[in-house]
């Protein structure tokens, strides 16, 4: 009894950090909310089955809403159930002059299912869910093909077991699960785990996943934790694809360790005055958290500003591959977001990545939001350097709740070709 | 402090978002595109029975050669595919810019098939340069071969007058 009360305060709070921010797309989300990936998603590190806070705060995100959708979590809340389905209209490849020709031929515009991702969790008891997804490939419905992963060493499903004793304990997953690496992204096109020499094949694909087990921790709300271990059989694969040759041992270890303040400027003097209104929630968070859902009925003199921060690093080892990740992040509930990533990987001697990210977000409506990042990207293989670099600038724009389409102009640069075009993907979600 | 009704912020909204994407879209209408490799022109005579050429002596042997040209480098793989043919096939796989020598390990000939295999991601292209499967964005650029089987010499000819059989297919 006591567990459901603290889950159901966490669960309210938590509610209440992202009531000014609902629609803020991971990781966006995240940084903006000031509230870890756990808020909205199952799994901890984030992706995959979104619970009953994430599915209820885009419930009615949209340039039009209709109202409240039939909630993601059936049987009293014993399932979840959920997917991603994203499709990108994009002209893949690279421009060239063919042998023989003068003229430039651009590769032909063509629609490419990225992802198509159903989820299920089952939470058994509050303190236990088990939870998996499934993903198809570009010839299961062609050809039947169940399990056709895309990328080398990319999983067509995971399934994983979560513990958590209590809501503020460590939180305890094991089964075919991503380990944490860096900052997980819902977009594949993004070079920070990608390979300059081979931008195809990224080194960690979307979707990877390794039998394992991985402890995550937040003991306070300003720093967090993970450390874990898989068998690193599509790691392996990964790793040794193309040019690319790793010895690795059967296990990889990976820890990331995680700083989150919230940097509060101004707002500090300011107490509430008079009786506090109940709102709609019935909860007793006042405007503490500057949200909308409750208000005194004298305002605070000022409201204070608040920056949310992320830095952070990760690291994974096994055998001859290395890879270490820096990140860090601030944003702030009004959905101004910037983020820096880099991430150094070796593969034995002679193959070394190192990449790195920049990108930032402003979101004026929840259904709406400007992005734009820049990347780098530079493999050397026998002290020879590939390097690409990637821009982007677009929209994130939800028409309707549980739709995004995503409209983007994106400018790659690589030692062979420069390469502008605009690209459109499409992404469900529920 | 004015007071919208909810249907000016419908209308708003609506126009807001219609105006954002329109503009999103004439942004985004055109494409830009460079290339900073450009394949020059060259003639490339030998002889079978002088290394490393020897290699195409037998029916199956190949051979990666870099073809200086007027342009940049032209990467080439020669493939003795009959008694009396020499292939000239491009080697750098258009996926993912693959070397497929041989000599490296991954560029595959399969004598019996007749289909030249990129190790790094399977895709397949059969004698001519076709794209037959695989993840390539379009076949290989063939070029001239003139062989005198008799003599076991040959010419390879890069660039202008040479065919380029496999470009037509750009199927993802």
């Amino acid at each position: 009894m006591t567990g459901r009360v603290l889950a159901s305060g966490a669960a309210i709070a938590l509610l209440v950090l992202l009531a000014e921010s609902p629609a803020r797309a991971v990781p966006r989300m995240a940084i903006t909310a000031g509230s870890p990936c756990t808020t909205c998603h199952v799994n901890p590190t984030g992706a995959g089955v979104r619970n009953a806070i994430g599915f209820e705060s885009m419930d009615d995100v949209g340039l039009v809403t209709y109202g409240i959708s039939p909630h993601n979590a059936l049987f009293d809340d014993l399932l979840t159930v959920g997917a991603d389905v994203r499709a990108i209209a994009v002209r893949l490849g690279a421009p060239e002059i063919p042998p023989g020709e003068t003229e430039i031929t651009e590769p032909d515009l063509t629609v490419i299912p990225m992802q198509l991702q159903p989820y299920i969790a089952l939470n058994l008891h509050e303190t236990l869910w088990i939870y998996g997804s499934w993903t198809a490939g570009p010839n299961t419905f062609r050809e039947g093909t169940v399990c056709d992963p895309v990328y080398p060493g990319q999983s067509c499903f995971d399934v994983a077991v979560q513990w958590q004793p209590t809501p503020l304990s460590p939180t305890v997953r094991a089964g075919m699960i991503q380990p944490s690496i860096g900052i997980r992204r819902d977009d594949h096109t993004i070079y920070i785990r990608g390979d300059a020499a081979d931008r195809r094949a990224p080194i960690i694909p979307p979707n990877y996943a390794d039998w394992g087990a991985e402890i995550s921790y937040q003991p306070v709300s300003w720093a967090r934790g993970e450390v874990g271990a898989v068998y690193t059989q599509n790691l392996d694969e990964a790793l040794n694809t193309g040019l690319r040759a790793a010895d690795l041992w059967p296990a990889a270890a990976n820890v990331r360790v995680m700083f989150l303040p919230q940097i509060v400027l101004g707002g500090a003097d300011a107490e509430p005055a008079g009786d506090f209104v109940e709102d709609e929630f019935g909860d007793d968070f006042g405007d503490e958290f500057g949200d909308d859902f409750g208000s005194f009925d004298s305002a605070p003199a000022a409201d204070p500003f608040v920056i949310n921060t992320w830095i952070g690093a990760s690291a994974m080892i096994s055998g001859d591959f290395l890879r270490v990740d820096g990140f860090a992040a601030a944003g702030t509930h009004q959905g101004v977001e910037l983020h820096v990533e880099a991430a150094y990987a070796a593969l034995g001697d002679d193959y070394t990545i190192f990449n790195q990210l920049v990108g930032a977000t402003y979101s004026p409506w929840a259904w709406l939001a400007l992005a734009a990042r820049a990347e780098h990207a530079v493999t050397t293989i026998a002290d020879e350097d590939n390097t690409a670099w990637q821009y982007v600038a677009g929209l994130e724009f939800f028409p309707v709740p549980f739709v995004e389409i995503r409209p983007e102009y994106r400018v790659v640069v690589t030692d062979a070709y420069l390469y502008g075009q605009p690209t459109v993907q499409l992404h469900l979600f529920y | 402090m004015t007071d919208r009704t909810g249907a000016d912020l419908d209308r708003r909204r609506l126009l807001c978002g219609l105006a954002g994407c329109g503009c999103a879209v004439l942004i985004a209408s055109c494409t830009i595109a460079e290339v900073y490799t450009e394949t020059g022109t060259a003639t490339l005579p030998f002889d079978l029975a002088t290394p490393p050429f020897d290699a195409l002596a037998m029916v199956g042997g190949t051979l990666g050669v870099d073809v200086e040209t007027s342009g940049d480098p032209a990467k080439v793989l020669l493939i003795r595919a009959s008694e009396d043919a020499i292939v000239a096939l491009e080697r750098i796989c258009p996926h993912t810019f693959c070397d497929m020598n041989p000599a490296n390990g991954l560029g595959v000939w399969d004598q019996g098939e007749q289909q030249l295999i990129c190790v790094c991601h399977q895709s397949i292209f059969a004698r001519d340069g076709r794209k037959l499967s695989g993840p390539s964005p379009r076949g290989l650029a063939e070029y001239t071969v003139a062989f005198d089987a008799a003599a076991g010499t040959a010419v390879l000819t890069i660039g202008e007058g040479a065919p380029d059989a496999g470009m037509g297919d750009s199927a993802v």
